[in-house]
């Protein structure tokens, strides 16, 4: 582990960190807490916190938020502003939407937008199977149940 | 609200004291649950109505000369909805030794 650290940090960069978030972490903290929306309280919420902290953990307290600002607090303002671009390039229709479940549960939100769907498409080969897959269920699910052995009918993309 | 390993610990933290304040640091370290993972889960839980938040007395954080924390109560829907959070995580075999032994350290 030390000879890790020897050969990746360079020291002048590790004493201006330790220095940093050892001897400001305050201050650091509210350069971190700009990342997140002006009207978020999680900005006040984190600087409140600090001082709960014990002096000793601090510093790496700062740097777990500065991993919260950076997810939480990025794909917010991200959030805001992406459907906006979408919806000036006429993007905005979601025309699939899926839940993904993986192994332990984990779980994954999938939307592809019109405007990028045969970019997806064409790299992707597989998707578009499960897509008509999926279409092809919604639609037999719509069916009153006679009529369900029938045609299923075009798919959302069609 | 999705079942994860990170809101079950959260919820038996919550539950520990179900009709209490609870605040950021301290769930965190009772929970085990880092912060860039349990913040997220309050906001969904915040989000689904099972907690409220709030602010602490000004005069407090005066005294303390520091911004005023914020807290979180859980509602009685939140108490509702993480109580069967944990009773089915006893159920299921990933979950049941964490929920026995974080539920007998918040009872301790």
């Amino acid at each position: 582990m030390a000879s890790v650290i020897v050969h990746v940090v360079s020291w002048p960069a590790f004493a201006a960190a330790l220095l940093v978030f050892g001897f400001a972490p305050g201050a650091v903290l509210r350069l971190v807490v700009l990342i997140f929306r002006r009207d978020d309280p999680r900005r006040r919420e984190l600087l409140g916190e600090l001082y709960a902290v014990p002096r000793i953990e601090r510093p790496f307290w700062v740097i777990e938020q500065l991993e919260v600002a950076l997810f939480e607090g990025l794909r917010s303002r991200l959030a805001r502003r992406v459907p906006a671009d979408l919806a000036g390039a006429g993007e905005l229709a979601v025309c699939y939407d899926a839940i993904i479940r993986e192994k332990d549960d984990i779980m994954h939100e999938l939307a592809v937008f019109r405007g990028s769907l045969c970019t997806l498409l064409e790299h992707h080969a597989a998707l578009w199977e499960g897509m008509a897959l999926a279409a092809e269920k919604a639609a037999l699910a719509e069916l009153p149940g006679e009529l369900q052995s029938g045609d299923a009918g075009p798919g959302p993309l069609a | 609200v999705r079942r994860t390993y990170a809101l079950v610990q959260v919820a038996v933290a919550l539950m520990a004291d179900p009709g209490g304040r609870h605040w950021g640091y301290e769930l965190s370290k009772r929970s085990g649950v880092r912060s860039g993972v349990m913040y997220p889960a309050l906001q969904r839980m915040l989000d689904e109505g099972w907690l409220a938040d709030g602010w602490e007395e000004q005069p407090r954080a005066g005294r303390a000369r520091r911004p005023p924390r914020r807290y979180y109560e859980l509602t009685d829907a939140g108490r509702a909805e993480l109580g069967a959070v944990i009773a089915e995580a006893r159920r299921d075999a990933r979950f049941a030794p964490l929920v026995t032994r974080q539920t007998v350290r918040g009872h301790a």
